[in-house]
């Protein structure tokens, strides 16, 4: 009992002493500078919203130029992977009726250089048939004999998602006309 | 006397001293920061503008010359129709065949652009800052539509054939889609608000007449080189660009500037791409800053003296649409 009585006492004193010395203090040091470092801060922290507006514009048009050219170079890609395929699987020179099977003119897979994130896709349709005949070719500027060929229209359909959540996208339509000798 | 208390003379000027230093070093960097932010939100200002102005024009040449489902550039003589009447304030630019729509005779420039040595031209504009360029780009918004109207026109195509036409009837033409026709012109205008003098980038658009708004403030040049391919199909170097050139009569080289013939694709010439120089400059003078540097817009070097500060952007753009290849 006596020990703690002494204990308290000591307490006391130290907390008597620790206001006196709180009261002893002087000066303003810390409250100018906090204003100063306020100030600063504000200052400091604007410029940064500028600087990080200014790197989001670059960002953003840069990965649209990215895209813009990635999509124009998937679309080479298709009709590359499409001509150069084994015989009997282009499908450039495939009979309309078949491209109404919509898996059939899906040639995403054939996307293995441009698309590595799994971003962009590719399609191979139809270019507006309104019967679903074999369509007359183009004008040409070489001479041919009336109606040899007839033609396949058909159009490369690349969609290249980009920017945050790829809420943005490219489509690239190229129009190819493959001739088929009737 | 003996009672009172204080500080010293001493202490009071040395803590005087210590403080105004303090303050002195503080108060620089603080306007120090100032102005760097107004510099960092003036380039930020110029950059937005800048890229924007960048991007509209390469989205558009990027489709220049595209007719929907018609391949080839468009002539008159593969429509089955097109309007009988030119569109009100009508802007034709130089050669023969250089309206809004096709002409019977002569190739008929989907592009075609000049260095503005007057600033009324192309009987549409009287407002164009001279030295800097304009363009001119003919070619059908690039999403087919299923009605029409008539405000505006439209072609409807199909791969060998095409009609131009207004109102809410759409003519019959076999695989075909409904696309509509724009001709759109860039140039810039300057246009005094105060003491202060704004240029902007004007755009020309057709609804059934040429109307031009300002789209971007504060940018002050575009320029524009043409990539031209001189070599016959076939040949080595087909399908490359062989020289850029300018659209600058004042420039004592003709060697460097497009001729007639390369306007209307003659003699084997195609212009496969361009390259875009647009010089956006701050909307107000910074009194502070001197500018005196010298900008390269392709050939053409602009040197200032004065209080605005400037960004120089450009960009190259492939003409996917500058012609079949085989047929």
């Amino acid at each position: 009992m006596v020990k703690q009585k002494i204990k308290q006492k000591n307490y006391f004193h130290n907390l008597i002493a620790n206001r006196q010395s709180f009261n002893r203090q002087k000066g303003v040091v810390l409250i100018v500078a906090l204003v100063f470092l306020i100030a600063l801060t504000a200052v400091a922290g604007a410029l940064m919203q500028n600087s990080t507006s200014d790197m989001k514009m670059s960002g953003a048009s840069e990965e649209k130029v990215v895209a813009t050219q990635e999509a124009i170079s998937a679309s080479d890609e298709v009709m590359f992977r499409q001509i150069n395929a084994d015989s009997g699987n282009n499908k450039f020179a495939s009979a309309i009726v078949r491209f109404q099977d919509e898996s059939f003119g899906n040639v995403t897979d054939s996307l293995n250089i441009t698309n590595t994130d799994s971003d962009t896709t590719a399609s191979l349709d139809v270019a507006n048939n309104d019967l679903e005949l074999e369509a007359d070719c183009p004008h040409t500027k070489a001479a041919s004999s009336v109606q040899i060929f007839t033609c396949n229209v058909l159009r490369v359909q690349v969609v290249r998602k980009y920017g945050r959540k790829n809420t943005n996208k490219i489509e690239v339509n190229t129009g190819v006309v493959q001739q088929l000798l009737r | 006397m003996n009672g009172q208390r204080g500080y010293t003379l001493i202490e009071i000027f040395i803590s005087l001293a210590v403080g105004l230093a303090l303050f002195s070093g503080i108060l620089s960097v603080f306007v120090g920061m100032k102005t760097t932010i107004k510099e960092t939100a003036t380039y930020g200002e110029l950059q937005e503008n800048g890229r924007f102005a960048l991007s509209v024009l390469s989205d558009d040449l990027l489709r220049q010359n595209f007719w929907g489902d018609y391949s080839g550039t468009l002539d008159r003589s593969m429509l089955t129709a097109s309007p009988s009447t030119a569109p009100g304030n009508e802007c034709v630019g130089e050669g023969l065949n250089n309206g809004t729509f096709p002409n019977a005779v002569g190739h008929f420039r989907t592009l075609w652009g000049k260095t503005v040595t007057n600033s009324s031209l192309m009987g549409c504009i009287d407002d164009a800052k001279i030295t800097s360029d304009i363009i001119q780009i003919k070619r059908a918004i690039s999403r087919p539509l299923t009605a029409s109207t008539s405000n505006n026109y439209y072609i409807i195509s199909n791969i060998s054939e095409a009609e131009i036409f207004t109102g809410t009837n759409i003519p019959t033409v076999s695989n075909s889609q409904v696309w509509e026709y724009q001709h759109h012109i860039y140039y810039i205008r300057e246009e005094a608000q105060g003491n202060n003098t704004v240029p902007s980038l004007m755009q020309g658009r057709l609804t059934t007449n040429m109307a031009f708004d300002p789209i971007i403030d504060g940018i002050e040049m575009i320029r524009f080189m043409y990539g031209i391919d001189t070599d016959a199909p076939g040949s080595a170097g087909y399908g490359t660009v062989d020289a850029f050139l300018s659209a600058d009569d004042r420039i004592a080289l003709p060697a460097d500037n497009m001729t007639s013939t390369q306007w209307d694709n003659g003699n084997n010439n195609r212009i496969l791409a361009i390259r875009i120089y647009v010089l956006a400059r701050s909307i107000l003078p910074d009194n502070k800053y001197n500018n005196t540097n010298t900008y390269n817009l392709g050939d053409f070097p602009v040197t200032f003296n004065d209080n605005y500060r400037r960004l120089l952007f450009n960009s190259t753009v492939t003409l996917y649409n500058a012609g079949v290849d085989s047929w």
